[in-house]
């Protein structure tokens, strides 16, 4: 994890630590071993079952446990009552291991096998308000752990697979999740994944909403404007800016396009004259100025000019900077 | 004499700036007794519940608590018991910055273990002076204290934010300040901060946010030199981020009395003994020994004498037949105002634990700035959907205006108290003797520490033994952390295990 602190400790506690721990290195060999010998003689009681238990709450990384228990769990229990036995394993992992192990692929993977399973078992047993209740539930899960930490990956994509889920059971959400991504932004615009997530609802919430995307690219783009004059070395805002200036020159008219284009422009250039070494802010106008299909020596000089201040200033991509260059008038 | 008897520091009063010396003498090894009249925690700092708050002043107003007088109570509040109870009110609440000499303090020596602080949830200035004519929430603007506040802002402009931006950047480092500033160092000196901010495009709001949400002037921005006001700027900037969206925090239970209290467990803890609520006989001085007379017993038995070669005491202390050889306390000339307001709703909803500042009037370049801080529940100051505003300020009347432009309607004003504070300073410590400063009238906690830290390295000789030999001398050195205590013992069990194992083979 980032941030942590190197904590020096006195030399008695450095050597006692050492003690502790070659003593937990014991214990876990011990628990290994076991686990093992059951594995090998692939034993499919409930004493197996619970080894991998113990493995698990000591060592929750330990990913052939998870997988040892995902065949043990049907293997050992079946209908009701292996809804029953994945309803605890959920809560297990909600209360216990997630909130220690927030970002662990294979806690999130036994997570999602638990819950397809028992979507499953109740839709077999007709429960499908059930199956719904599940994956709301699962959705303020989402929410809790974002609370802890907003740029958490696996979040974020659970959380998608849980819209998804919730679309296909007829369950609409678009209008939430994008005021979600709104407060998730306002409370940190370096979030990528948010404004990532964003990018993925904005064609779904315009569709469910009804409404064009004409309408709401100003009020974009005045989030974004926001986003870049306060921190324009922040890279989401700009990868946003340049997802939704393309998508504009695909799907609105010419005209519409145009005046966008230039407006920003505008707008670029006046935070270029606060910023004059500002990488982002030179590429983005390159950019900008290449999207509107018009062309003149003018802007070819532009263009031209601009690319030769950003293989000053960042000379490493100058070869890159020289495939930015616009072809004749 | 009873060696039991015979220390080598008296400490009296239990004020914070007593309350670290009695534990840096403590720590250090040397004996220590420290005694006040007060059954109470905290000195001038010290917390009231409702019923003790209320009976300030006594009769006239008049009757004098630590520096404090002139009390004037008006409201018709009434609590229950529980209530009332549940009020935990100092006279002069501080505010610690996130990154300062106090969090440093508490933090490396873990004396802050035990204390709780909770972080403000904002702090806003009321925008009166740029022609708002606007009161209470709806005209203050929140101080940004974060790139995500500066974002949200609805109503500072694109290139106002960039340059707001910018103007943090630069100045969190002094050496590109300085370098930033073509001048240097000297034209900060002569250069007022209003110019500075001036030079760098803030006008207007932003140049109030600035002035006395930032750097917190308390006066006009055109008497602060160029540098005093970015070196308390940095203070600011270096404070955010470190715990959360605001630079500023607030210790729970009432702050003085609760650090006080932290500080003398360090002291009892190694060593000193306490004698709390019992009255003061007398303080002589014979030689070089002084001799404290305690009234330990009822009045009718003959005070116990306790000696030491020190005494510690505070400029405010009152003893019968205390001989000092230091010249009587100077008073500062001018009282800060002060006043505590109990709302039943906060100012903003979005801010309970917050402070307010309310710039003077444009129009009179006399008047200071009123800074309010603005206490809820959650610190356990006073019950649930109760506030404290505590104002401190210059004049009566820019006092009144402040909590009249906060809180505009007269209903929601359910108390009162105004009052005025006399912040003791002593002069020259003499022989044997400390004379620890009382608490300022200011809201930042360190201008009450660093000062008393300072004063005991310079006046306190150096100890066999000290810790941190050879090296920059520590007033406090650190205490044991639990947590490798913890693991000492746990190694030693699993050593004892195996060393009982080998031996029954």
């Amino acid at each position: 994890m980032h941030g942590r602190k190197i904590i020096h400790m006195d030399a008695a506690a450095e050597a006692a630590r050492k003690i502790v721990m070659l003593e937990q290195i014991k214990e876990y060999r011990v628990k290994l071993d076991e686990f093992m010998r059951l594995r090998a003689a692939k034993d499919s009681s409930e004493t197996a079952l619970a080894s991998t238990t113990t493995m698990l709450s000591a060592y929750p990384d330990h990913y052939t446990a998870w997988n040892y228990r995902r065949e043990l769990l049907p293997a050992v229990y079946s209908g009701a009552a292996l809804a029953q036995a994945l309803q605890s394993d959920l809560v297990w992992l909600t209360k216990t291991v997630q909130p220690a192990n927030p970002k662990s692929y294979w806690v999130w993977n036994h997570r999602r096998w638990c819950l397809d399973t028992l979507a499953s078992l109740l839709t077999a047993a007709s429960k499908g308000d059930d199956v719904v209740a599940m994956w709301r539930n699962e959705l303020l899960l989402v929410n809790k752990f974002l609370e802890l930490d907003a740029r958490n990956f696996h979040a974020w994509g659970y959380r998608r697979e849980v819209i998804h889920h919730l679309e296909s059971l007829g369950v609409f959400l678009q209008e939430a999740e994008w005021a979600f991504t709104a407060s998730k932004i306002a409370q940190n615009f370096s979030n990528y994944s948010a404004w990532h997530y964003r990018s993925h609802l904005l064609p779904e919430w315009l569709a469910a909403k009804n409404i064009s995307f004409d309408s709401v690219l100003d009020d974009e783009l005045e989030l974004l404007n926001n986003a870049f004059f306060t921190e324009p070395n922040d890279q989401s805002s700009w990868l946003y800016f340049r997802w939704i200036m393309a998508k504009a020159a695909r799907e609105l008219d010419a005209d519409r396009v145009a005046a966008a284009i230039a407006s920003q422009v505008a707008l670029l250039d006046e935070l270029l004259d606060m910023e004059p070494t500002c990488k982002w802010i030179m590429t983005c106008l390159v950019f900008l100025l290449t999207l509107d299909p018009a062309r003149s020596a003018e802007k070819a000089a532009r263009v031209q000019s601009l690319v030769s201040k950003l293989q000053e200033i960042d000379p490493f991509r100058r070869d890159y900077y020289a495939t930015l260059l616009l072809s004749d008038a | 004499m009873d060696p039991e008897d015979q220390f080598d520091v008296i400490v009296v009063g239990t004020g914070l700036a007593q309350s670290l010396v009695a534990a840096a003498h403590a720590r250090r090894g040397d004996k220590v007794l420290h005694v006040s009249p007060s059954g109470a925690y905290g000195g001038a700092l010290a917390s009231f519940t409702w019923p003790e708050f209320v009976a300030l002043g006594g009769e006239d107003g008049k009757e004098s608590f630590a520096g404090f007088s002139d009390f004037e109570h008006h409201g018709t509040a009434e609590f229950s018991d529980r209530d009332a109870r549940a009020f935990a009110i100092e006279l002069c609440p501080k505010l610690l910055y996130c990154q300062s000499a106090v969090v440093d303090l508490f933090s490396t020596t873990g004396v802050g273990r035990h204390l709780d602080f909770k972080l403000l949830e904002g702090s806003f200035i009321h925008l009166n002076r740029t022609g708002t004519t606007g009161a209470g929430a709806a005209a203050t603007e929140r101080v940004p204290a974060s790139k995500e506040d500066v974002f949200s802002s609805k109503t500072i402009s694109l290139m106002d934010k960039r340059r707001l931006m910018k103007f943090f950047n630069t100045n969190l480092d002094p050496a590109a300040a300085a370098a930033a500033g073509a001048e240097g160092e000297e034209g900060m000196e002569t250069t007022s901060f209003r110019e500075y901010l001036h030079a760098n495009d803030l006008r207007d709001t932003l140049e109030d946010v600035f002035a006395y949400g930032v750097a917190m002037l308390t006066g006009d921005s055109s008497k602060a030199t160029a540098s005093a006001g970015l070196a308390r700027t940095r203070k600011y900037l270096s404070a955010l981020g470190r715990f959360g969206n605001s630079p500023f925090l607030a210790s729970m239970y009432g702050g003085g009395s609760e650090l006080a209290q932290s500080l003398c467990r360090v002291a009892a803890v190694y060593g000193g003994v306490y004698i709390l609520g019992r009255p003061i006989a007398s303080l002589t001085r014979s030689g070089d020994t002084w001799t404290l007379g305690m009234q330990l017993d009822g009045p009718n038995h003959p005070p116990h004498a306790f000696t030491a070669p020190r005494v510690v005491v505070d400029p405010t202390v009152e003893l019968p037949g205390l001989v000092t050889p230091v010249e009587s306390p100077k008073i500062e000339d001018e009282a800060t105002h002060m006043a505590v307001l109990v709302t039943r709703a906060p100012v903003r909803d979005d801010a309970k634990l917050a402070l307010f500042v309310v710039p003077p009037p444009p129009t009179d370049a006399t008047a200071h700035a009123v800074q309010v801080l603005h206490m809820c529940a959650d610190l356990r100051v006073c019950p649930e959907s109760t506030y404290l505003l505590h104002a401190r300020g210059t004049s009566r009347a820019d006092i009144d205006r402040a909590l009249e432009l906060l809180v505009p309607k007269a209903e929601d004003r359910v108390h009162v108290t105004h009052f005025k504070y006399w912040a003791a300073r002593a002069t020259a410590a003499g022989e044997g003797v400390l004379v620890v400063p009382a608490p300022g009238a200011g809201i930042d906690l360190d201008d009450d520490v660093v000062p008393v830290i300072e004063q005991w390295l310079e006046s306190t000789p150096r100890k066999e033994g000290e810790a941190g030999e050879g090296e920059e001398r520590v007033f406090l050195a650190p205490l044991p952390n639990p947590d490798d205590e913890q693991v000492i013992n746990e190694a030693q069990r699993i050593l004892d295990a195996e060393g009982s194992s080998s031996k029954g083979e």
